[in-house]
């Protein structure tokens, strides 16, 4: 049997220094940030923004949409947009860097490999995170006037992070078995169109089945979560069940990604053979 | 009154040196020296002076440095006129003097004579004079290496003609083991210069020791190959081949042969030469610092460093590594030679736990081969072609590896310091990696490697793609690892000069598997054998 614990708990510490994953979560980071990728997705994400509140506030003014679905389809894009972008990050990671030649070198040092994925995945939420920040002002633009951009905001961040946290975690195992970076992504956006092709659906199959699928997939159920508080205007618990789709593929991918990583992060990508 | 170039910038009257003054100074009377009783033009002197950018006052500056020299040469003639001085001509200098006056010129002289001389005691006398008159680097101190280049290239050239020349004598007399050290050391100065390797085949083969001469040239042949992309001359070819064929007329004259009967064995040609050539400072590793990293790592068990039996890896039908099995003992530079695709480069990532076996076993460091995390705390491994983040510096990317390895910020910084100086990267630690060139990436790879006080360093081709300097850099630091810290060093190397140059036992890998192994000395005859026409692969 291998072993690949390394030090510590599973998620390893330094004998002399902070959590490894930390360490790789820090570096992770500052490299997505400082080496412009992270810069330049935001850029992109907030011109998007700009161009959708505008859109939606002159749409208003005609009285095409009340304030109340405004807020919501902006909510939904950003949240929508921003997990697409965590997923990009994510699934680069680690294909990506074994392109590039440079896991090799992290490979090597004894931090266990479940570290390199916790790293990996909290580095590739920190762009969720740059998204939400960058929505917030344009949500507080378009609901201004009504109780309403504070829910916007509070509703956006709990879906976001749990759908951005499941769907990172599955970029991340995309990534790591993925044969060449190319194949990451293309199959990580994908997933990602798939998923998300339902909610632009006129008409998705009523009764149990139909709802059994909108509960199924994490970011139809998501996205009818946001509908349901932000346009509709029900209570927050009343549509809670919604939720249990992400929470469900966040703890599910994360939790594999955590048990798989040992045998998948490793230096060379493609079906593993014997 | 002499003037000397071949080294420091000096001057001198009737045996007193003559204060030359500062730096522009020295180099003016250098410039004029080396073109003596001819006239040097004030904007070529300028343009030497200052090869970048000249200030606006530059023309007067070099008024005024002639100025300074005329006085420092009729300051030294008090006693009498001399009969050197410093000549206005237009708008150029001219130093007035007797060539011979001159050192360099003296050289030329003494080379000619040589080249004229039919005897070859004479000529190695003269030569050897001519050799002498050389104090150091020529224009030492006085000029940057650009305008030493531009001014002294012939020079040198001449020079390293007349060590040929003085060789070629040495050997014609018979004195072959006389100069074999010093061949040894100017081929792995000269790589590329095929007169000396010639000689240094020639030497071998008359001292018995033709194995050494046949992979002498295959060295040669390969890295002329590799690096430049040609094969060696007609003449070194056929030499390889008359001592292939074991020609007679190349052996020693008989008459003039010198084996006194108190003679010693010959040295071991595989111990590192001990050339009394300084390495660069920058590059050299502060040993007992070193030393005292590296006994911080603990081999778990007695026995082998490392232990491979029947080590395979298969990737689907293609078999990489086949049933091998060998050992590295404590301390040892075990040499792993062989061509492309031969498995070296599998088997180290076997070693390191970047592969996983498809059977046998191996232990590094005494821990087993299945405590991955284990192995990977006691190893410091340099990857074939590793990669680095081309934004980071070098001492940030040591810094975060170092973290890696749980080292807290301060520890890891201070680690990742020293061991940049440690490389000779110490003034470039600040500037990003990008900007590295490939021996100082290998050089950053190094330190990387010695980050975790590794048992067991295991380096993949880390000369590959490197220039002469670059190899001779790293491979200063393999012997310097090995020789006095007592880590461990599998080395995986194409070229068999390296494998002669550090390590104390080699393998030689064909198809997965070991075809030879041994000494160097015994791995290189066998290469030596394997290489005559008709005969087989090395077993």
């Amino acid at each position: 049997m291998r072993t690949d614990a390394g030090p510590g708990p599973d998620l390893g510490r330094g004998h002399r220094g902070e959590a490894s994953w930390r360490v790789v979560a820090r570096q992770e980071s500052r490299d997505l940030w400082f080496g412009g990728r992270g810069l330049l997705l935001l850029f992109g994400f907030s011109v998007l923004m700009s161009v959708l509140t505008y859109l939606t506030a002159s749409s208003r003014e005609l009285n095409f949409l009340e304030q109340r679905q405004a807020v919501g389809l902006a909510a939904q894009v950003a949240v929508a947009v921003g997990v697409l972008v965590t997923l990009v990050a994510s699934a680069d990671a680690v294909s990506g860097e074994r392109e590039r030649g440079t896991l090799e070198n992290l490979l090597l040092t004894s931090v266990p490999r479940r570290s390199i994925a916790v790293g990996k995945l909290v580095a590739a939420l920190t762009l969720w995170i740059g998204t939400f920040l960058v929505s917030a002002p344009y949500l507080w633009v378009l609901g201004r006037g009504m109780s309403l951009w504070p829910h916007a905001l509070l509703a956006s961040l709990l879906v976001g992070t749990v759908l951005a946290a499941g769907l990172a975690a599955v970029g991340l195992l995309i990534s790591s078995v993925s044969s060449s970076n190319k194949v990451s992504l293309t199959a990580s956006l994908l997933l990602l169109l798939a998923l998300f092709t339902p909610t632009q659906l006129p008409a998705m199959p009523h009764g149990w089945f139909g709802s059994a699928l909108g509960h199924l997939n994490p970011v139809t159920a998501g996205i009818d979560y946001l509908d349901a508080v932000l346009v509709a205007g029900r209570s927050w618990a009343t549509g809670l069940s919604a939720l249990l789709g992400p929470v469900a593929l966040a703890l599910l991918a994360g939790g594999i990604l955590i048990g798989a990583a040992p045998r998948v992060i490793r230096l060379r990508g493609g079906v593993r053979r014997a | 009154m002499d003037v000397l170039v071949l080294g420091p910038v000096e001057a001198s009257y009737r045996g007193s040196p003559i204060d030359l003054g500062p730096r522009q100074q020295r180099l003016l009377l250098a410039v004029l020296a080396l073109k003596v009783n001819r006239p040097v033009s004030l904007a070529q002197l300028v343009d030497l002076t200052w090869p970048d950018t000249p200030p606006p006052t530059a023309q007067h500056a070099i008024h005024v440095r002639v100025c300074g020299l005329r006085a420092a040469l009729a300051a030294a003639g008090r006693d009498g006129p001399t009969d050197t001085e410093i000549v206005t001509r237009g708008d150029a200098y001219l130093l007035r003097a007797d060539p011979l006056s001159v050192d360099a010129h003296r050289f030329r002289a003494l080379v000619r004579r040589a080249q004229a001389e039919a005897d070859d005691e004479m000529k190695v006398g003269l030569l050897r004079e001519a050799a002498a008159l050389w104090r150091g680097p020529a224009l030492t101190g006085a000029a940057p290496l650009a305008v030493v280049d531009r001014l002294c290239r012939g020079l040198e050239e001449i020079r390293l003609m007349a060590v040929e020349d003085r060789l070629d004598a040495e050997l014609r007399l018979g004195r072959h083991r006389a100069v074999l050290d010093e061949l040894i050391d100017l081929v792995a100065e000269y790589p590329h210069r095929q007169r000396l390797v010639g000689q240094l085949m020639l030497g071998l083969y008359r001292d018995a020791r033709g194995p050494d001469a046949v992979s002498t040239y295959l060295t040669a042949r390969s890295r002329l190959v590799d690096n430049l992309g040609l094969d060696p001359d007609e003449a070194l070819q056929d030499l390889y081949l008359r001592i292939l064929r074991g020609d007679r007329v190349l052996g020693p004259p008989d008459e003039l042969v010198h084996r006194p009967a108190a003679a010693g064995p010959p040295p071991a040609r595989h111990s590192r030469p001990e050339t009394g050539r300084s390495r660069p400072a920058a590059v050299r590793i502060r040993l007992g610092q070193l030393a005292r990293r590296l006994q911080g790592g603990v081999m778990t068990k007695a026995g082998p460093a490392v232990e491979a039996r029947r080590l395979t890896k298969r990737y689907g039908p293609r078999t990489a590594v086949d049933q091998l099995s060998f050992t590295a003992e404590r301390g040892e530079v075990l040499g792993l030679l062989g061509s492309n695709g031969a498995g070296k480069t599998t088997t180290i990532r076997l070693l390191t736990t970047m592969l996983t076996p498809t059977g046998g076993e191996f232990s590094v460091a005494g821990v087993p081969h299945t405590s991955e995390a284990e192995i990977r705390r006691r190893v410091g491994v340099l990857p074939e072609d590793a990669r680095y983040p081309g934004r980071q510096t070098g001492l940030e990317y040591l810094v975060y590896q170092a973290r890696l390895f749980g080292l807290n910020r301060v520890d890891a910084t201070r680690a990742a310091e020293r061991l940049l100086v440690e490389v000779g990267l110490g003034g470039r630690g600040g500037s990003r990696i990008s900007t590295y060139s490939r021996g100082m990436r290998q050089r950053l790879g190094v330190a990387r490697a010695l980050l975790n006080e590794p048992s067991v360093v295991l380096l993949d081709e880390p000369t590959l793609g490197l220039d002469p300097a670059g190899q001779r850099q790293v491979l200063d630091l393999v012997g310097d690892i090995s020789a006095h810290t007592g880590a461990t060093v599998v080395l995986s190397t194409h070229a068999l000069p390296d494998v002669q140059e550090v390590c104390t036992r080699a393998l030689v890998m064909e198809e997965g598997r070991v075809a030879a192994a041994g000494t160097v000395a015994e791995v290189s005859a066998q290469l030596a054998d394997a290489a005559r026409p008709g005969a087989g692969t090395v077993r």
